[in-house]
């Protein structure tokens, strides 16, 4: 036995220790996860912000990864909003971003419609290009330097 | 003697696996005294030679602690099993990990001495989590919850006493 006496042993010594080495490592997913187990629900939302909005901005969407990392984030949020765990700012960001994404999927499937459908107020806003959702309720490009953003 | 013996094994990679399995079952036994965080930090790399005539002995991969001849020789034991299984521990965690909880063996020792043995494991069971691939077996390897909110037995149940997780609720 590893002779830890309780969940918050457990926690201090295990789970929140290797979180923070695998978030400076570089292994988000893996730190939210630590993180969730240990019951930092304020942290979990957080990170998953940071890391969402970041593989949206990733040129091609951040792959793999950001396809693992969404996955675990519509679990995690899911049961967040169920329990009401963790609520706030961090946590509105994260369903937004989500939506934001299947919004750019259903965009590049060529469902527009869907896209309209999922996010019908937002303004997309990519790296260097500005999707606006005008009053038309269609899609629009347009370069940053032009587009009023709302 | 059996401590030196031990190093030596642990000094060649093909009698790597040996030294690791005779240190285990020394510890079992109650046999092997690992250093304090005082005594290892006493030798410095630089001290790193076998020296027959003052017993401030450190064998070349700083896994046998002698500071002098009225202190019995000790095993950097969670050294040995770190270096043994940082080999396979992206490929393999849970085997890993089991070899990682041997450590605690040295839970008992006298002092501050198995206070820092449990440190160190605890220290080692960080690094494996950390440095296993990612993947269904990463997910065993920890724990986690399922999509309906219940938490999915890990490893961890062999090692923690199963009210330490069943505490923990689920997302």
């Amino acid at each position: 036995m590893l002779k830890l006496n309780d969940t918050h042993e457990l926690n201090a010594e295990i789970f929140v220790p290797a979180a923070r080495q695998a978030e400076e490592s570089d292994r988000v997913l893996q730190a939210i996860k630590l993180y969730n187990l240990a019951g930092e629900y304020t942290t979990v939302v957080n990170s998953l912000a940071t890391a969402l909005g970041t593989t949206l901005a990733a040129p091609g969407g951040g792959g793999e990864r950001a396809r693992s990392l969404e996955a675990a984030a519509i679990d995690i949020i899911r049961h967040y909003e169920r329990m009401g765990r963790a609520p706030g700012r961090a946590r509105d960001a994260v369903v937004k971003l989500l939506r934001v994404r299947e919004a750019l999927d259903a965009k590049a499937d060529g469902r527009a419609d869907r896209a309209l459908e999922v996010c019908p107020h937002f303004v997309i806003l990519c790296t260097h290009v500005v999707y606006v959702n005008d009053e038309n309720r269609s899609w629009s490009q347009q370069t940053l330097s032009r587009s009023t953003v709302t | 003697m059996v401590l030196q013996a031990v190093a030596a094994l642990g000094e060649h990679l093909e009698t790597e696996i040996e030294a690791v399995h005779l240190a285990i079952a020394l510890a079992y036994h109650g046999l092997l005294r690992a250093p304090s965080r005082a005594e290892s930090s006493d030798i410095t790399p630089r001290e790193c030679r076998v020296d027959s005539t003052c017993c401030s002995v450190l064998n070349t991969l700083g896994l046998l602690v002698s500071l002098s001849s009225s202190i019995p020789p000790a095993l950097s034991f969670s050294t040995l099993v770190w270096r043994y299984v940082r080999q396979f521990v992206r490929l393999d965690a849970k085997e890993a990990l089991q070899y990682v909880h041997t450590v605690t063996l040295g839970a008992d020792q006298p002092g501050s001495i198995g206070k820092e043995q449990l440190e160190l494991a605890w220290d080692l069971v960080r690094r494996v989590i950390v440095l296993a691939n990612a993947g269904p077996a990463w997910d065993e390897l920890v724990g986690g919850f399922r999509a309906d909110g219940m938490r999915f037995v890990c490893l961890f149940f062999c090692l923690v006493p199963a009210r330490v997780l069943t505490e923990n609720s689920p997302v």
